[in-house]
């Protein structure tokens, strides 16, 4: 019996020193943890932003971000506007495909087909409604491409016309959907064209594997055109949902990025925000309420103002988001280079009565009950509930709240089957008109059965104007509409990006507004330089 | 024993299409669609869509079309993780959950019956009551509190083993022990009921008396016998273990297929729930058979017919 013990215990010993034999601090790969499973890797398909990161390494198109969210030319080296701006000229570098097949305008025209393609239903394939006709032969009443505004010159000429002068064209054109795709291969390969071995690239790395639901593993592609600078060998991105489990995979070491700011624990932020490894910046995005005008009492503008007045934002993001969020007056996030969004309403509890009673309702008497709709999550309960508190206490109204699975949700708020409902919207890009052309009438996004003629106006002069001072004044205008006087939105907070990386180690990573960081700007700090700045 | 086989598999197959109907009509009249998301999309893209995933025509047509197609093994492509067939999910995702499952199971019988036998000679005394007092911790504290705790402990503490991840013997102790517990638990009581039942009984004396080896007698002609009813919880626990490691596939970031099963539901992937849900009925019907079979072994009594 004795000796039975004893190899027990010398076989658990062995156990605990095999296990304490660590890996020293990786240097020649990167692990990072990139949010859920990638619902494709196909650029034109894709929506989210995990698989937004992936395509970026492995894709390039026109024009690129830099770690800063700036765009710089990617394939495109230069590029010339006609005087009208309506003309882009886009000059192409010689460059060429994963395979070593070079990389032509031919392919940008057909990749943008086949983008456009009523059969392959792109959900983003309308960021290229900028473009002539581009919008028709989506919907399928134009048959011949020809007829859409992209040409190839030459071999490296590429001639974008676009329906208006559209100043952030370039920036459109970092988009995955505006990425080139080898025709070849997907003819090839089918549905598979885009799995290792198989998938033909442009971009900074090759997809070496991917594991569904456990990790994709990128390897530096040697024919990328800037390949020289791009800096770790090996990139692997996990693929994982759960906020613990991103977390203690950094902490331990296993991981040394975290991107995903769905995947930073709530219920410890306040301690987390101290810790040197944390980083968070503004993020172009929104979280708003959107309100159905269609119906009363909900569509006397006076009620809305009073409702908007009475939400006191600073309360709600210092006691509930606590990630660095800002309280939100308008529905354009601020930070947009040249724009500033209209002040909007701030937390005023009288004039808020006062609009109430103005509209029929002092002290909330005869005001009919309201719902507030909210798709599942602890924190846009939280939020509701604390909303809710500050109606019934300041407006005197009440107010129930009621929550609906995703895409219940979705199908409740597109159908207008709801009275206030929780709301957000992500900036495609830096241009205040990504979140304004929300809210005109035919936008398939506004879901408030607002419109107004004064609107719709002015946003259709700010996309007929060349001037960018002219234009964002134009659309500053058309931003107080919607947040001054008519309402069919509160705003509520800015989103901010959070980041978990240790700085000393990491280098090549940078706060912006788009919360993009390119894989090919990152490189380890070795051996770690103290009392360098992050940069 | 073959016409036993035979017929149980021919009863199975009324089951299984069963299944795919009740999680075909589930999903699909569910609210919401599966291309719905934050951003509208226009109606004629989302009628291609619907084609495209032969989602269009009545509902009827439909499922008529998804059950010839899931007849000639083709379970279809899945609307959330566009690109890739659920054959091809479940062919990468199932193995990960059959080891995970798979040593779980070895751990929860292997200690559990350990536990149990010791527990039952040890009856009333300091051995058994300690092994009876782990037993109730082992039920009641639920996965989802027990795998974060052991993650604290043995990794984030102290370093001992990964708190994630997968690929490596290290990387499956904590999950494979933390998803076994309560199962060992529970096979621990049952042992040490049914060895408590068999110890005291004449035969046992008899052997004793006969001059027989101790560890012979608890082993070949008491736990022999005293194991029928821990083969009939085996064949459902296999079958629990193998597919319902979701909690703990979630928390150490597993690629195992549990996840899909949610996630399909939430994403309104009504190929992929009712592939995944075919897959865990065609396992819950095989390892119930397995154990009739393997009762039928254990105690001659037992007729297969």
């Amino acid at each position: 019996m004795g000796s039975r013990w004893h190899r027990t215990l010398v076989c658990a010993l062995f156990f605990v020193v095999l296990a304490n034999c660590s890996q020293p601090p990786r240097s020649d790969r990167l692990v990072l943890i990139n949010g859920p499973e990638p619902e494709s890797l196909d650029p034109h398909i894709i929506t989210g932003q995990p698989e937004g990161r992936i395509c970026k390494a492995l894709f390039e198109g026109l024009t690129a971000e830099d770690k800063y969210g700036r765009i710089v030319p990617g394939i495109a080296q230069e590029w010339t506007t006609s005087p009208d701006g309506r003309v882009y000229r886009f000059i192409l570098r010689r460059s060429s495909w994963s395979d070593g097949s070079p990389l032509t305008a031919e392919d940008f025209v057909a990749s943008w087909q086949r983008a456009l393609d009523p059969q392959v239903g792109a959900k983003y394939a309308d960021l290229f409604h900028f473009i002539e006709n581009a919008e028709a032969y989506h919907m399928g009443q134009l048959r011949d491409f020809s007829q859409v505004g992209v040409c190839a010159i030459d071999s490296r000429t590429l001639e974008v016309r676009l329906i208006g002068p559209t100043s952030f064209f370039p920036s459109l054109c970092a988009q995955p959907i505006f990425f080139p795709v080898s025709l070849a291969a997907i003819r090839r390969e089918g549905e598979n064209w885009i799995k290792p071995g198989k998938l033909i690239g442009n971009g900074p790395y090759l997809l070496k594997s991917w594991k569904i639901n456990d990790r994709i593993v990128l390897r530096k592609n040697p024919r990328y055109w800037r390949a020289d600078t791009v800096r770790i060998p090996r990139i692997e991105a996990l693929a994982v949902t759960r906020a613990s489990a991103a977390f203690n995979l950094f902490v331990s070491g296993n991981a040394d990025l975290v991107l995903d700011k769905g995947l930073v624990p709530t219920f410890f932020l306040s301690d987390l925000r101290n810790q040197p490894y944390f980083h968070s910046a503004p993020f172009l995005a929104t979280y708003f309420y959107r309100i159905n005008v269609t119906a009363p009492p909900l569509n006397d503008p006076r009620v809305r103002k009073a409702l908007s007045l009475a939400i006191d934002r600073e309360r709600l993001i210092r006691t509930i988001t606590r990630g660095g969020e800002l309280p939100a007056h308008s529905l354009t996030p601020p930070g947009i280079p040249g724009y500033t969004p209209p002040d909007g309403l701030n937390f005023d509890p009288v004039q808020a009565k006062t609009l109430l009673a103005q509209a029929g309702y002092a002290e909330g008497r005869g005001f009919p009950p309201l719902t507030i709709l909210y798709n599942s999550s602890e924190q846009n309960e939280e939020i509701a509930t604390e909303i809710q508190a500050l109606w019934r206490k300041i407006l005197g109204i009440s107010v129930s709240l009621r929550n609906q699975e995703w895409k219940v949700y979705l199908n409740s708020v597109q159908s207008l089957s709801y009275q206030i409902a929780r709301s957000s919207w992500v900036g495609d890009y830096e241009d205040p008109f990504t979140f304004l052309g929300c809210f005109l009438r035919n936008s398939g996004n506004n879901n408030t059965g607002w419109f107004s003629d004064r609107y719709e106006t002015l946003l259709a002069e700010a996309s007929a104007t060349l001037a960018p001072t002219e234009r964002f004044a134009l659309l500053h205008k058309a931003e107080a509409i919607l947040v001054n006087e008519e309402l069919p939105i509160l705003p509520i907070y800015f989103y901010s990006g959070i980041m978990l990386y240790d700085g000393s180690r990491l280098g090549g990573i940078a706060a912006n507004l788009l919360d993009e960081h390119p894989f090919r700007e990152l490189y380890f700090r070795h051996p770690p330089e103290p009392g360098r700045p992050v940069p | 024993m073959l016409t036993f086989l035979a017929r149980r598999l021919v009863g199975a197959v009324p089951v299984l299409l069963g299944v795919i109907t009740i999680a075909f009509f589930l999903v699909r009249l569910a609210p919401g669609s599966p291309f719905a998301g934050e951003r509208a999309i226009p109606p004629a893209i989302l009628r291609q869509l619907e084609a495209q995933y032969k989602l269009n025509g009545s509902l009827w047509e439909q499922y008529a079309n998804y059950v010839s197609d899931v007849l000639h093994g083709d379970l279809r492509l899945s609307t959330r993780y566009r690109n890739r067939t659920v054959n091809e999910i479940i062919g990468q995702t199932l193995p990960v959950s059959l080891v995970l499952g798979g040593s779980a199971f070895c751990l929860a019988l292997g200690f559990g019956i350990a536990a149990g036998v010791w527990s039952a000679i040890r009856h009333n005394r300091t051995a058994d009551r300690l092994v009876q007092m782990l037993c109730l911790g082992g039920i009641s504290i639920p996965s989802f509190v027990l795998a974060p705790l052991a993650v604290l402990l043995l990794s984030l503490e102290s370093h001992l083993l990964p708190p994630g991840g997968w690929g490596s013997f290290r990387e499956l102790i904590l999950p494979a022990s933390t998803l076994a517990l309560p199962y060992a638990a529970v096979v621990a009581r049952l042992t040490r009921a049914s060895m408590l039942e068999i110890l005291p009984m004449d035969y046992i004396r008899t052997a004793r008396a006969k001059g027989l080896a101790p560890l012979p007698i608890l082993f070949l002609h008491g736990l022999k016998p005293a194991s029928l009813p821990i083969v009939a919880y085996a064949g459902p626990l296999a079958a629990n273990l193998l597919t319902g490691s979701l909690v703990i596939e979630e928390i150490f970031g597993i690629h195992g297929m549990g996840s899909f099963f949610v996630e399909g539901v939430l994403s309104r992937d009504v190929f992929l729930v009712a592939g995944v849900t075919l897959v865990y009925s065609a396992l819950l019907i095989g390892f119930n058979l397995l154990a009739d079979f393997v009762s039928a072994w254990l105690d001659k009594r037992v007729q297969l017919s």
